[in-house]
């Protein structure tokens, strides 16, 4: 009876099984009688019948020299494969080195940049702030016109509840480039 | 291993222009693709065609070699792909069929051979030329080319598991062809 693991012999016979393959086979040729009979008449036969000497054809001496000068013959593009193999390894590297290092370079000038922006903005808030404290608390009114202008003054007025008077002309003044004309200004208190 | 890593060493020097290199490779294994090749085909004179064909292309398209592989395999891949494209080309199958039967004994002659070798080497051959065509192309690319059956299946583009039918039945039929001619020790 023939047995479905045999084809794990031929595998064993051509070094194609793994090491724990190698010994679950062998161990299962211990049990498996038609596998080992298979196994030693394959090896058998491959030592006295299939070897290079029974089965191999000799080639004429005029052949050969046909072949070796027609292959001497042939223009030797081949000669820069190994060159090109290595080259283009190299070249790639080089080029990976490259992006990396460009990219490092970038980055490290663009976040120098940054930190002088961040730095410069925040010389630029503390001053604004120190001026909207100083006008808040001479009194003195502030220019309406411009969001920067408003939020200095609102920043003002919070500090300053006692300010809420030169906060009114602010209210009034108008926003961004919205028109005011033809527009007539109406005291709802009254009504 | 040792084999492999002597064949890579000569394929270097061959790629890199040294022609003894080559040389070297060519006679080392000349016999085994040319006894394949004659087989595959049952005619000897093309036989020698594809041979030169084969060493060509291997050496035209030495870029492809995969130095993991062995070059053995590799070389047998090549003649079996310029076999079969030849007999898709020529159309000559059943031609070649004829031929072979009428080849076969005559063309494994040797001067030097004893005459009981020579005639186990007749048997043997008549043996593997009476496999169905496909069972006879896994057992020359595994015993004459050492191809793994991993490559087998890649060189004739089928499941490693069909190889591997195949082999067990190529087996199984040159054992009883050889009983049949009364050969011994094969049982």
């Amino acid at each position: 009876m023939e047995c479905t693991r045999w084809d794990e012999g031929l595998l064993l016979t051509s070094n194609e099984l793994s090491e724990e393959g190698k010994q679950s086979f062998e161990s299962h040729t211990e049990e498996c009688p038609y596998c080992k009979t298979e196994l030693s008449l394959y090896r058998k036969n491959k030592k006295a019948f299939f070897t290079e000497a029974i089965l191999s054809e000799a080639t004429t001496r005029d052949l050969d020299t046909k072949i070796l000068d027609a292959c001497s013959r042939l223009p030797r593009p081949t000669s820069v494969v190994p060159i090109t193999f290595y080259f283009r390894k190299v070249a790639l590297s080089v080029l990976f080195l490259a992006i990396g290092f460009g990219g490092g370079v970038y980055f490290a000038v663009n976040l120098d940049e940054a930190g002088q922006d961040v730095q410069l903005a925040n010389q630029e808030e503390s001053a604004a702030g120190g001026v909207a404290a100083t006008e808040a608390k001479t009194g003195e009114s502030i220019s309406p016109g411009g969001e920067q202008g408003e939020t200095v003054l609102a920043e003002a007025t919070n500090d300053s509840a006692g300010a809420e008077d030169t906060v009114e002309p602010a209210q009034s003044s108008p926003r961004g480039n919205a028109s005011l004309e033809g527009v007539v200004p109406v005291d709802l208190k009254d009504e | 291993m040792n084999e492999q890593a002597e064949d890579r060493g000569l394929f270097d020097r061959w790629v890199n222009g040294d022609i003894e290199g080559f040389s070297q490779l060519y006679d080392k294994y000349k016999n085994r693709v040319f006894a394949f090749l004659v087989r595959m085909t049952g005619n000897k004179e093309l036989a020698e065609d594809l041979l030169q064909e084969t060493f060509l292309a291997a050496l035209r398209n030495s870029h492809q070699f995969d130095r993991n592989r062995s070059f053995l395999s590799w070389i047998f891949g090549i003649a079996h792909k310029r076999t079969i494209d030849h007999f898709r080309h020529a159309k000559v199958e059943t031609e070649h069929q004829h031929d072979a039967e009428r080849s076969v004994g005559t063309r494994l002659e040797s001067p030097e051979e004893s005459v009981s070798n020579q005639h186990l080497r007749g048997l043997i051959n008549e043996a593997v030329e009476s496999l169905d065509p496909l069972q006879r192309e896994v057992f020359l690319l595994r015993e004459l080319g050492d191809v793994p059956f991993k490559e087998i299946a890649r060189i004739m583009d089928c499941p490693i598991n069909t190889a591997l039918g195949r082999m067990r039945l190529a087996l199984r039929n040159i054992r009883k062809e050889l009983e049949k001619r009364g050969v011994h020790g094969v049982h």
